[in-house]
């Protein structure tokens, strides 16, 4: 028998499968799956419009699929008789990828299965419609899930087999005995999570249950009133039995009430947590620096009846007012929710305020100040630096003669010294002009 | 897990890479209770005293910290007349199963080297330290004299 498909089939085991054929002009049949090296850079998966996630990122490609028959003139005078297939890579790129491979015999001459395996674990690549790290798929969503899948498959597989030292127990475990955390990648073995978690949850104490990694720092800061835990539902799910899960679950969002009511100083070097006794109350004084601040600016403390500076007022209002009920209600219950609504109100006006400004104001020419004419003549003389203007046109008006601007007759603004936007003030404007040359 | 292997596994680990200035001689027939020696590093205000201090496991280690008291007496903002010690990693609420042994010694002598008067077990000698470091200074030298 062939010394080729016999060493193919040591090396490539239940992926390389072969039958000595009965045809005269052929030695043997066969199908050889070739599974992706690890990618060197993460791949992004893109289908139409539908880009995948961050966390769909994926490090392996599902296999390629040689069907093939062996030639009685193989090697040396006929190539391998072949065609690629696969789930997920189209047509049009198989026909290319099937070119290359041609040419790696033409190339030789010799046996190649083996330098076809190699290409298809990573060259292949360079048919694909990759860019930037984002490779571009054609099909349905199931393709889409079932190269992410294989992605994960692959993973776990290696992961697997790898060995880690755990860090609570110290010990060397295999990876089937592991649990990677999904959020900071930490690894410990399965036991010591579980023996951890199941402690603090039954004590109650979850503001703990954390990656118990010495390094492994909490991702947000207590600032932003949440209950904070790294360890996702995800995790906590392969780690503790059914009922502790449920329990942690309830626990977690028992916290994330509580923290409601609780507020950090804003003074950077105290931080201390202090309860407040209602969320309509603006004025909080920390119990153990005594500095007093509103709780709606975090600013030291400005009385009930001057507003506050809130920095991300816009995003707040914006967040305050789209449809998410949820979002909406914890906002009102940080702020109060007749605060809120003055918020808001209060937020809109001046918005519509600044709306009217800018139609119904004019630039100062030299510094720019906004000026509002609400009556009278278009010869301006701003507030701020007593620059003279026209209130038509924008240009600078000579102090000496101001009205030349209004009186030449190629000027822009000859004989609109008054002119209103309006259509029925403008008989009216114009008896004025006559008047005032007179 | 058992605790005991993992404290086992700690004293192997300290006497393969041992720090300067900490010697651990766990009691007779209770590895849960260890008798350390703390040399006080020489570029801190401590120098040339030598403290014990008495390293205590409960059954939970490593999910709980090891209580960690000052045998003898020490004039420091971060320790109580009791010897008990305010080191951030010893927090319950801060401690992590993966910290190794070695972890919480550099913490100690780094207690030593760098007072820590923004969390003070004894607000008094902190203001001190902060606001009167001759005086201070030399309450550190009273303490070791009498006490060391
Ligand atoms: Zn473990
Ligand atoms: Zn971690
Ligand atoms: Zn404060
Ligand atoms: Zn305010
Ligand atoms: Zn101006
Ligand atoms: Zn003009």
């Amino acid at each position: 028998m062939d010394d080729e498909l016999l060493a193919m089939k040591a090396v490539f085991e239940e992926d390389f499968t072969f039958e000595i054929s009965q045809k005269e002009d052929s030695l043997a049949t066969g199908t050889f799956t070739v599974h992706s090296d690890r990618l060197e850079n993460d791949l992004i998966l893109k289908l139409g419009n539908i880009v995948a996630g961050n966390e769909y990122r994926v490090n392996y490609l599902p296999p390629i699929t040689i069907v093939f028959e062996i030639p009685a003139n193989y090697p040396q005078n006929e190539p391998l008789k072949f065609y690629c297939s696969s789930t997920w890579v189209p047509n049009l790129t198989l026909l290319k990828i099937k070119k290359k491979l041609l040419n790696v015999w033409k190339n030789l001459k010799d046996y190649c299965l083996f330098e076809y395996s190699e290409y298809l674990k990573r060259d292949f690549l360079e048919n694909l419609d990759i860019c930037d790290n984002i490779l571009c798929v054609n099909g349905s969503e199931g393709l889409f899930e079932n190269i992410i899948l294989y992605n994960k498959e692959r993973q776990q597989k290696l992961f697997d087999e790898d060995w880690f030292n755990c860090g609570v127990c110290g010990e060397e475990k295999k990876g089937i005995f592991c649990i990677m955390l999904a959020k900071c990648k930490h690894v410990f073995c399965k036991e010591c999570l579980n023996e951890y978690f199941t402690l603090l949850i039954t004590e109650g104490s979850i503001e703990n249950v954390t990656c118990p990694d010495f390094e492994c720092k909490r991702i947000a800061s207590k600032r932003q009133h949440k209950f904070l835990s790294d360890i996702v539902d995800f995790d906590m799910k392969q780690i503790v039995e059914k009922d502790l899960f449920s329990r942690f679950k309830n626990l977690q969002e028992k916290k994330k009430l509580e923290g409601l009511n609780i507020i950090y100083c804003p003074r950077i070097f105290c931080q201390s947590p202090i309860i407040r006794e209602s969320t309509d109350e603006k004025l909080c004084i920390c119990s153990n620096c005594k500095f007093s601040f509103c709780v709606h600016c975090s600013k030291s403390w400005h009385g009930y009846t001057n507003y506050c500076q809130i920095r991300n007022l816009e995003s707040l209002v914006n967040s305050y007012l789209s449809e998410n009920s949820e979002e909406k209600a914890l906002i009102e219950k940080q702020y109060g929710k007749k605060n809120i609504e003055k918020i808001v109100f209060r937020y809109q006006e001046e918005l519509k305020n600044k709306e009217w400004y800018s139609e119904n104001s004019q630039c100062c020419p030299s510094c720019k100040a906004a000026i509002q004419k609400s009556e009278g003549c278009n010869h301006m003389t701003c507030s701020k630096c007593n620059t003279h203007f026209c209130y038509r046109c924008g240009n600078l008006i000579n102090q000496l003669s101001p009205y030349a601007h209004f009186n030449d007759k190629n000027s822009p603004c000859y004989g609109k010294l008054f002119d209103f936007n309006s259509e029925g003030n403008e008989e009216w404007a114009l008896g004025e002009f006559d008047a005032e040359i007179e | 897990m058992s605790s005991q292997r993992r404290i086992q596994k700690e004293l192997v680990d300290f006497n393969k890479s041992p720090i300067t200035g900490i010697e651990i001689t766990p009691e007779e027939n209770n590895l849960y209770k260890w008798k350390v020696t703390l040399t006080a590093p020489n570029n801190s205000l401590y120098k040339g005293a030598v403290f014990k201090v008495n390293v205590e496991f409960s059954t939970d280690f490593p999910f709980k910290p090891p209580k960690v008291v000052f045998g003898t007496k020490i004039y420091h903002p971060n320790v109580d007349d009791d010897g008990s010690i305010c080191v951030g990693i010893l927090k319950n609420e801060m401690w992590k199963p993966s910290t190794k042994i070695t972890e919480v010694f550099y913490a100690l002598l780094d207690l030593l080297e760098n007072p820590n008067p923004d969390d003070p077990l004894q607000t008094s000698i902190a203001e001190q330290y902060r606001n009167d470091p001759a005086t201070f200074s030399k309450n550190v030298k009273e303490y070791i004299k009498k006490y060391c």
